[in-house]
């Protein structure tokens, strides 16, 4: 089969989405499939145009920045340059990854000549409840849609009531980032935050429950992994908070790294406002180590509280500082919930789980379509 | 009926592209619908609108009128397009007393099937935007590190 996926980010940028999106096409490509990407570009340093990552054809287009610019040649042009593409690749289906102007681009170009599997990652409607009308209009011109998690799938259908008879979940899969790691470290404890530096991820809250878990435990040590325009906020934030010894920013870090930097630590907080299911908090699993984060929707799909990680009310900062202080003095009950996870992930969140959903759901539509 | 002075438009082979800059919609007609908007927006009038799409497409004069007038109403309703209150020139008039009225529209050897201009709105694309995770990446890009 020939698939192609439309996803708005892509290696070499690092996210969950990034990760998941490269990890499903190397297993679908060990499957026999073909395989390639329409994506986006929103910086003035990565090169658009075809090019290629890992051996898999990349088209990188300035959707986004022409429809920001309301350039409607600039729209015209990069619909003529998915479509020569696609035209190219002739696919057999698409699979899009979350809605946005690529998405609506894609749809544009392909005037439904092949199916489209539209697969949602967050919940939306938490801080995007009175926009979502363009969302639902992409969604009612796909063929299938999923979500990563029975959360993100309960949300879409408040808005795209219509997509119930065509709507399904397909859990996240991640693979271990790293070899097998061992039971959570003794000694000085170490925290980590990975992810986007974006509001939605809540890294402000982790510091200011860092804060208060200092003036007890002053060794605990926070490491802030990736990159984005929250930077200066955060890095505001540690001064203001006299936190520099504290924390680490350690920026970009290659994917290959993630799993000794899990390894390496006590817990990982997410203080998310809102996810889908993070791949994130499976890669924390798959390394054994206890998730503490907030009780919202999408993050309580991967974590349960008091089972395999500490969930906390959102903006209670003394809950957040509370449940990392219990695993900072209490490594049992870490080692406990990290053995937990990882048993979890393994059962429930396998890649190749994954990729047999989405395999069947291509199929379908394929024949559906054919048909 | 001219171009509304807010508005952003162009076109590539038989695909135009138009964005309401006060209302922020976007609009994407294709065929029929995108020469009759190419027409009206350089200024012709309804009727001869119509008598070139005959030359184009499989349709007579009565319907694609009538067909181009609801049209051409639709796009005044959507602010693309308003009232002229000078006289709407001829194409040749135009050339003599300064007027923009784009060239018309050559016949096709060949017809081709006719299918009635309508509008394909997108009032919601800057909502999108912002659901769009790529509009949390600066113009530093992903990739870009920290520079201390």
């Amino acid at each position: 089969m020939r698939i192609l996926y439309v996803t708005p980010l892509y290696l070499p940028w690092l996210g969950g989405l990034e990760v998941l999106c490269s990890q499903l096409l190397d297993e679908l490509r060990g499957r026999g499939h073909e395989v390639a990407v329409v994506t986006a570009v929103n910086d003035a340093v990565t090169p658009r145009g075809l090019g290629e990552v890992d051996g898999v054809p990349v088209l990188r287009t300035d959707a986004y920045r022409m429809v920001t610019w309301q350039d409607p040649m600039g729209m015209l042009l990069i619909e003529r340059e998915i479509a020569t593409f696609i035209d190219d690749f002739k696919p057999d289906v698409a699979h899009g990854h979350d809605g946005g102007p690529l998405l609506w681009m894609y749809q544009r170009a392909a005037r439904r000549r092949w199916p489209l599997l539209v697969t949602l990652h967050i919940v939306m409607t938490r801080h995007f409840a009175d926009r979502l009308a363009g969302l639902a209009k992409l969604l009612a011109a796909s063929d299938w849609v999923t979500g990563v998690s029975d959360d993100v799938v309960a949300d879409t259908l408040s808005y795209v009531p219509a997509a119930g008879d065509r709507i399904s979940v397909v859990r996240n899969g991640a693979l271990p980032p790293g070899p097998t790691a061992g039971p959570v470290p003794d000694g000085p404890a170490r925290l980590l935050c990975i992810g986007r530096l974006v509001p939605q991820k809540g890294f402000d809250r982790a510091l200011d429950a860092l804060a208060v878990v200092v003036r007890r435990r002053p060794e605990v040590h926070l490491t802030i992994v990736g990159v984005g325009p929250a930077d200066r906020d955060l890095t505001e934030q540690v001064e203001r908070l006299g936190l520099g010894p504290s924390v680490t920013f350690a920026g970009r870090v290659e994917h290959d790294e993630i799993g000794g930097l899990l390894a390496e630590s006590t817990a990982v907080v997410m203080p998310s406002r809102f996810e889908g299911l993070p791949i994130v908090a499976l890669e924390a699993a798959w390394m054994a180590r206890p998730v503490v984060g907030t009780d919202v929707a999408g993050l309580r799909m991967a974590v349960a509280d008091g089972v395999n990680g500490l969930l906390v009310a959102e903006d209670d900062r003394e809950a957040l500082a509370g449940a990392i202080l219990r695993l900072v003095d209490d490594r049992d009950e870490a080692r406990g919930l990290g053995a937990a996870a990882r048993a979890r992930v393994e059962r429930e969140h396998s890649l190749a789980a994954c990729v047999d959903q989405y395999e069947a759901i291509y199929a379908r539509l394929v024949a559906e379509h054919a048909g | 009926m001219k171009l509304n002075p807010w508005v952003n438009h162009d076109r590539l082979d038989d695909e135009v592209m138009v964005i309401n800059l006060e209302s922020g919609a976007y609009f994407a007609f294709d065929g029929a619908a995108a020469d009759a908007w190419t027409l009206l927006a350089a200024g012709h009038a309804a009727g001869s609108v119509g008598e070139q799409l005959t030359g184009r497409y499989e349709v007579d004069i009565a319907t694609v009128t009538g067909d181009v007038e609801r049209f051409a109403a639709e796009l005044e309703r959507d602010g693309l397009l308003v009232a002229d209150p000078t006289p709407t020139p001829t194409p040749a008039a135009a050339v003599t007393n300064g007027h923009q009225s784009g060239p018309a529209l050559d016949a096709l050897p060949v017809r081709l099937p006719y299918v009635t201009p309508t509008i394909d709105k997108y009032d919601d694309l800057q909502d999108l935007l912002l659901l769009d995770p790529i509009h949390e990446v600066d113009e530093g890009g992903w990739p870009v590190g920290r520079q201390d």
